[in-house]
């Protein structure tokens, strides 16, 4: 049985793994070279340092481009070797074949999971393993890791994620018994719970920490006119902080409160009378009326006087704790989903 | 060695038609005592039939006489016709063809003399089993 | 006699329909048994019931010793060779005999490295014929297997099957829409239809027990007791019936005649040869 599942996913594994190994090779080869800069950099006393660190930075941009295959390998992955492997036997008919050819049910789901998700594993944490120690120079010199994108390139999560797309496919391969059926399921679903777990979850995996930010003249600030005709004032952007996870900037007084329309009409009365549209009239870019700007420094220094920013943020020091508690979430899915696929096949299939 | 053929159209039972097919060849000389049958093997190879038929149109020829089975070597002819061959009906013949001449004289066209002939064979026949 | 297949109370139901209920079926070992019914009779799900693919909803099938399984359309795993089919089975059984298999391969004049969907419609009939009787089963149980060949290739298929069965001697249980084919084959009758048993006999005694009758019109309700009205057609002049009598028939009004397996199949369906337009096919039922 394991020729048999292995033999299934031969030509696509053939594939797969020169691909694989172009990667590998690419990644090897070049981040040899970006050690050596690094190591430059940082045996540097002199002068030319910051050129050192812009080159350093700099470097293979193309080769960064990986890292948008370790975001979509998982789904590809979980599309092309889990959904087809109950999906497209129950289409063609050919499980009429090999359930009839003398090894059981259980047998042939668990071997095939066992195989597919062996493959998987490999795959996915070669190359994840891969581009986690060829990025270190970027993350050691500014990359923020924890950061949504950078995070889900990283480390160990790309393989659970890989695993859950997997156990996605086939448990949708399953119930829906068509594959190209089965496949959309898969994506659908992959980046549905992706996003729910970046967006809703890892937010708050661990209580956010919370950084106050004096309001300055240079601190940006936008304003917006409300439906009443009162004045909303917001961050121009998010404050970044190195190597954090910026969640969310707002305004608040020292017991935490924000401030109240009230408060706001009356310390910025001068920008009132300004007509919209307000999001051009943030402190920074642009060439904003000597009035306006007149108004907004107003407006910023009155409220400064009792009003601070709050930065809610999750600390680079927390970022192997978010990989593997995501992990194990992800991880925790696919073994579900697998066994509801086992199941199936076992006791629904008939 | 003679080689069996189906009609699937006749209406006549596959098994029927291999005892019937070896008594004409029989009739015609085209088998003789001590030539082999075809093996159930052959047969079945050729005509896509099931081998239960020709076992029972073969054991049918030995219980008419006409065949032996030797185990391990296959069914031979034992036998002839015991009626003479249609060669030697020489008065029923002319009788027949007597009776053809009256009946096209009496207006009856091919059809109706077959039909004339299976019913009356029939009814004959009926009456033998009743 | 043993058996080779056993239903009780035999029944499935997909949802809110009954594919096939109440079957109670024994077939005899040694017999080729053929399965006839209109489509949705039931015939598929019978047959995947026999060899576990399904599990009854009430009832149960028993048979005795190995079964091997031809599946509707002869599913073959498309991108895999002749050679891996053969290695597959090697796998996947302990009973396989790789001589028997090879040869039958290289009897059929199949090229080893050749793909599967590279194959014909009778090739691959053939490969998976092979596929299923290499574990030598006691019963080997066919799902339509001819109903997508030409001529030709159906009549080799049959041909090694029979084959097969004279040398080994197996039961056979296959289901087909084409009764003429059946009539060569097959020495047991199953008729389903609307998802139950409407006949299961012998070929022989099926034929031995009905007649075709012909004669003027008259009330069949007032026949004899011993014959039984399979299915009767009036004109204003004359009556038609399929009856299954026990002996003969002794009244000189009817002019009586035997019938084929396939004429007997029709009558019990419903439609007699003369009371269908000749257009329409063999067993189709107009859904």
């Amino acid at each position: 049985m394991i020729w048999m599942a292995w033999r299934q996913l031969r030509t696509s594994a053939a594939v797969v793994g020169l691909a694989l190994v172009a990667l590998l090779v690419t990644l090897a080869v070049t981040g040899v070279h970006l050690n050596h800069e690094y190591s430059a950099y940082r045996a540097c006393r002199d002068i030319g340092c910051d050129g050192l660190l812009a080159q350093l930075q700099q470097s293979y941009p193309h080769v960064m481009l990986i890292g948008v295959l370790l975001l979509a390998g998982p789904a590809v992955l979980g599309i092309f070797w889990g959904a087809p492997l109950v999906g497209r036997e129950m289409e063609s008919g050919t499980y009429r074949l090999a359930w009839t050819q003398g090894v059981s049910r259980t047998r042939w789901i668990s071997t095939r999971v066992l195989v597919g998700a062996l493959t998987v594993l490999v795959t996915s944490g070669l190359l994840a393993f891969a581009f986690s120690w060829w990025s270190k120079p970027f993350d050691l010199t500014g990359t923020t890791r924890i950061d949504p994108t950078n995070f889900a390139q990283r480390g160990v999560v790309p393989v659970a994620y890989a695993l859950f797309a997997f156990g996605l496919g086939v448990a949708a391969g399953a119930l829906v018994r068509r594959t190209l059926a089965a496949m959309a399921v898969t994506l659908v679903g992959f980046v549905g719970i992706r996003m729910i777990v970046q967006y809703l979850v890892r937010p708050h995996l661990m209580t956010p920490l919370t950084k106050v930010v004096a309001l300055g003249p240079r601190m940006p600030l936008s304003f917006k006119r409300t439906l009443g005709g009162g004045l909303q004032l917001l961050p121009g952007h998010d404050i970044s902080l190195p190597h954090a996870w910026t969640l969310g900037t707002t305004l608040a007084d020292a017991s935490g409160h924000p401030p109240s329309s009230a408060f706001l009409n009356h310390a910025c009365t001068g920008l009132l009378h300004i007509p919209p549209p307000s999001h051009a009239l943030s402190g920074r870019g642009g060439v904003p009326p000597a009035q306006v700007m007149a108004a907004m420094q107003t407006c910023v220094q009155n409220v400064s006087a009792r009003y601070h920013l709050l930065v809610s943020y999750q600390p680079g020091s927390r970022f192997w704790a978010f990989q593997w508690i995501e992990s194990g979430i992800f991880v925790g899915l696919a073994v579900a989903l697998l066994g509801i696929a086992v199941y199936w096949v076992r006791r629904r299939l008939v | 060695m003679i080689e069996f053929h189906l009609d699937s159209r006749s209406g006549v039972s596959p098994y029927q038609q291999i005892v019937q097919q070896v008594r004409h060849a029989l009739r015609l000389g085209l088998l003789e005592p001590g030539e082999q049958l075809p093996t159930v093997k052959d047969v079945v190879a050729t005509l896509a039939i099931n081998p239960n038929t020709v076992l029972k149109a073969y054991r049918e020829l030995e219980h008419a006489g006409l065949a032996a089975g030797r185990p391990g070597v296959g069914t031979f002819v034992t036998a002839t016709l015991p009626d003479a061959p249609l060669a030697a009906q020489g008065p029923l013949r002319r009788e027949l063809e007597r009776w053809l001449v009256k009946a096209r004289a009496a207006g009856l066209d091919d059809e109706s003399i077959e039909a004339l002939f299976r019913d009356s064979f029939r009814s004959a026949s009926a009456r033998d089993i009743a | 006699m043993t058996s080779a297949l056993t239903a009780t109370g035999l029944g499935k139901r997909f949802g809110s329909k009954w594919a096939l209920r109440d079957c109670d079926l024994d077939i005899p070992e040694g017999r080729v048994a053929g399965l006839v019914g209109p489509n949705g009779a039931g015939k598929s799900t019978l047959l995947q019931l026999a060899v576990r693919l399904l599990e009854p909803t009430e009832g149960q099938v028993q048979v005795d010793g190995k079964i091997g399984f031809l599946a509707q359309d002869a599913p073959l795993y498309a991108s895999m060779s002749v050679a891996d089919h053969l290695r597959f089975g090697r796998h996947m059984n302990s009973d396989w005999d790789d001589a028997f298999a090879q040869r039958r391969i290289s009897d059929l004049g199949l090229d080893h490295r050749q793909r599967a969907e590279g194959l014909s419609g009778g090739q691959r009939a053939q490969l998976a014929l092979t596929l299923a009787l290499a574990k030598r089963p006691d019963l080997l149980l066919l799902d339509e297997p001819v109903a997508s060949l030409d001529p030709l290739a159906r009549r080799d298929f049959l041909a090694t099957l029979t084959s097969y069965v004279a040398e080994h001697g197996i039961s056979v249980v296959l289901s087909s829409h084409l009764l003429a084919d059946l009539e060569r084959v097959c020495d047991f009758l199953v008729l389903l239809s609307a998802a139950r048993v409407q006949l299961a006999a012998d070929v022989d005694t099926l034929l031995a027990d009905h007649r075709r009758i012909v004669g003027p019109r008259r009330d069949l309700a007032r026949l004899a007791s011993d014959l039984h009205v399979v299915w009767s057609s009036h004109t204003d002049k004359q009556t038609t019936a399929v009856v299954r009598v026990e002996g003969a028939i002794h009244d000189p009004a009817w002019q009586v005649e035997e019938l084929s397996l396939e004429d007997v199949v029709l009558a019990y369906m419903g439609g007699g040869p003369e009371a269908e337009p000749p257009a329409r096919p063999m067993l189709g039922v107009a859904r």
